[in-house]
């Protein structure tokens, strides 16, 4: 164990994953991809026939419909959580086996998703409700406050607000490494991860920044080129032409153009959408890793300590 | 051996891989008492589905609506709960056996006798505890919330809130220490409720961050759960498809909507018997590595 990391290491993690296994890259976005375009299709094909025009009811199997679009709604989220984690777990495999071909892209249904999922689940919840709890010990403050004097009650709330946005910061900064330590470890690992968190809150919480700034330029420059590439290929020139809409499908065009955005979003989106995931994963892995064992990020051992 | 709270919430899953059988055997006994539950109360639930529904479709639901599912509701508790309680001590006893004393495994670990006696007494005296606990604590977090709305006076409200917070963190803190009273009471075969405070001596935040990692993990059987409900439900429509037959008697529901009970009983029989194991096994497992301190 070390008891400092590399930022720089950590953050050139993902493009060394990213060159190595790119089809495996590929394959996570597709994934997910693939399942919120199916997601998206059967929700359209559902909703189809709903009447838009002035004064039309719905027909009586309508109510049927929706209430049983609303059961397989909860299905496709329960499997879009499910593929979340898988693909979560998968990218932490790879970056622990950069290098190593895996024929099944790194993705697995085992033990190591099920800690990954609890893990998830309880830093969510945990995270959720300390939010929750502060944010009404904040409210009750400043309405006390209020009474006693408005206008520090004010300054109270945006003091009180950007420490929150700073302490949620900080603690996913330091919650981290708990996920990749429970990969590593192949046990729930959160006293580890969290010990090995200590004296590095820092170091992480520009981990964190560094790998969320990256995140944000690459989401701006592919909205950019989502934009053009909408508006070049003609699928918003199907909009408001011709007679007005009866029914829900009528307001969305079934021409070539779609089905291309479609494809294109699945070949090209695919990759770019694996490529945000690894780079969300991978530098906290490398991160841990330097912290456990000191090995470099690219060797092929499984990261066992 | 050590109390490792990681390990230890694991034991569910390992009680379930050990024998397999116990699962089956769970369930049948929740089957049995789903199938009580419908056997002798359909009409009954056929009226709380049809109220339900009557207040989900309603924008403002009345007084008259709240009372009328709330007297279903009642009915059917008053002869639930002793049938639940019975069912409960010998489940709980069964996965604690299933841990403590592994070789006793026929009947998946099932029994009905005074092991079974003093679980059922050890966890309604638990459930007085903490009840009457919370109903105490909570009341006077009513108290402050009422000067406070009396008074206009906001510190009340935030005092209120920090009663709240502490009220909750009282009653977790006493299950917390509660927590091995069942597993000790099986263990010495003797009634055994104040013991647990010695045992969970220094030992709270593993205990706990034990039985928050077990109440995720029967969550997510709870989800994958959901899954396969889902699924059944839209095939057969669910229990709450049996509103359609309010007003009849229980034979004429029973008559009428058995697959969807069946179904939904068989469903759910299993995935609460997965989640007995899940959430119950843990604290078997940790009192048997702190026994030996």
């Amino acid at each position: 164990m070390t008891e400092s990391f590399s930022i720089g290491e950590a953050m050139v993690t993902p493009s060394r994953v990213i060159r190595r296994h790119p089809l495996a890259v590929f394959a996570w976005g597709f994934v997910i991809m693939a399942f919120s375009l199916g997601a998206v299709g059967l929700m359209f094909g559902a909703l189809a026939d709903f009447p838009l025009a002035d004064g039309a009811e719905p027909p009586p199997e309508m109510f049927g419909q929706l209430m049983a679009f609303q059961g397989v709604s909860m299905l496709l989220n329960v499997g879009q959580m499910f593929l979340a984690v898988v693909i979560w777990a998968a990218t932490m495999r790879a970056t622990l086996r950069i290098g190593q071909p895996d024929r099944f892209f790194f993705l697995r249904v085992g033990m190591d998703e099920l800690r990954l999922a609890v893990v998830g689940l309880a830093l969510f919840f945990g995270a959720y409700v300390a939010v929750i709890i502060l944010v009404m010990l904040g409210f009750a403050l400043g309405f006390t406050l209020w009474q006693i004097n408005e206008p520090a009650a004010v300054i109270a709330g945006v003091v009180m607000t950007l420490a929150l946005i700073v302490a949620v910061a900080v603690a996913m900064a330091r919650l981290s490494l708990i996920a990749p330590a429970t990969m590593m470890l192949k046990r729930f690992a959160f006293v580890e991860g969290w010990t090995l968190g200590k004296r590095q809150t820092l170091p992480l919480l520009a981990l964190l920044v560094c790998t969320w700034l990256v995140y944000m330029a690459l989401y701006f420059v592919a909205a950019f080129v989502i934009i053009v590439v909408l508006f070049a290929s003609g699928v918003f020139a199907g909009f408001g032409q011709g007679a007005a809409p009866e029914t829900f499908g009528d307001l969305f065009p079934t021409t070539g153009s779609v089905w291309a955005v479609v494809a294109l979003l699945l070949i090209l989106g695919s990759f770019v959408y694996g490529v945000v995931l690894t780079l969300l994963s991978a530098p906290f892995v490398s991160a841990c890793r330097q912290l456990l064992d000191g090995a470099p990020s690219d060797s092929p051992q499984d990261g066992l300590p | 051996m050590s109390f490792s709270a990681t390990e230890a919430a694991f034991e569910g899953f390992r009680v379930v891989r050990r024998h397999p059988m116990t699962a089956l055997f769970w369930g049948l006994a929740y089957l049995v008492l789903f199938l009580g539950m419908f056997g002798l109360g359909a009409g009954q639930w056929a009226a709380i589905m049809a109220s339900a529904e009557a207040m989900e479709q309603s924008s403002n639901p009345s007084p008259e609506d709240l009372m009328a599912l709330g007297r279903a509701y009642a009915g059917l508790v008053v002869w639930m709960a002793p049938l639940s309680l019975v069912v409960g001590a010998v489940l709980s006893a069964a996965v604690a056996r299933s841990v403590l004393r592994p070789t006793e495994s026929a009947w998946g670990y099932l029994r009905l006798g005074m092991d079974e006696v003093r679980v059922l007494a050890v966890t309604v005296a638990i459930a007085l505890i903490v009840g009457l606990s919370s109903g105490v604590l909570f009341g006077l977090v009513g108290i402050a919330f009422g000067i406070g709305a009396a008074s206009g006076q906001a510190v009340m409200f935030l005092l209120a809130l920090v009663l709240t917070l502490g009220a909750v963190g009282l009653i977790v803190w006493l299950s917390v220490k509660l927590c091995l009273a069942v597993p000790i009471t099986m263990d010495r075969r003797k009634f055994s409720l104040f013991e647990s405070f010695a045992a969970t001596k220094g030992q709270f935040w593993p205990l706990l961050g034990m039985a928050l990692l077990a109440i995720v993990m029967s969550f997510v059987v709870s989800i994958l759960g959901a899954i396969i409900s889902a699924g059944t439900d839209l095939a057969t429509g669910g229990v709450a498809g049996l509103s359609r037959f309010d007003g009849l008697t229980t034979g004429e529901v029973l008559a009428q909507g058995w697959s969807a009970i069946l179904v939904w009983s068989v469903v759910n029989a299993i995935l609460s018997a997965l989640q007995l194991a899940v959430l119950y096994a843990p604290f078997s497992s940790a009192w048997q590595g702190l026994r030996e301190r």
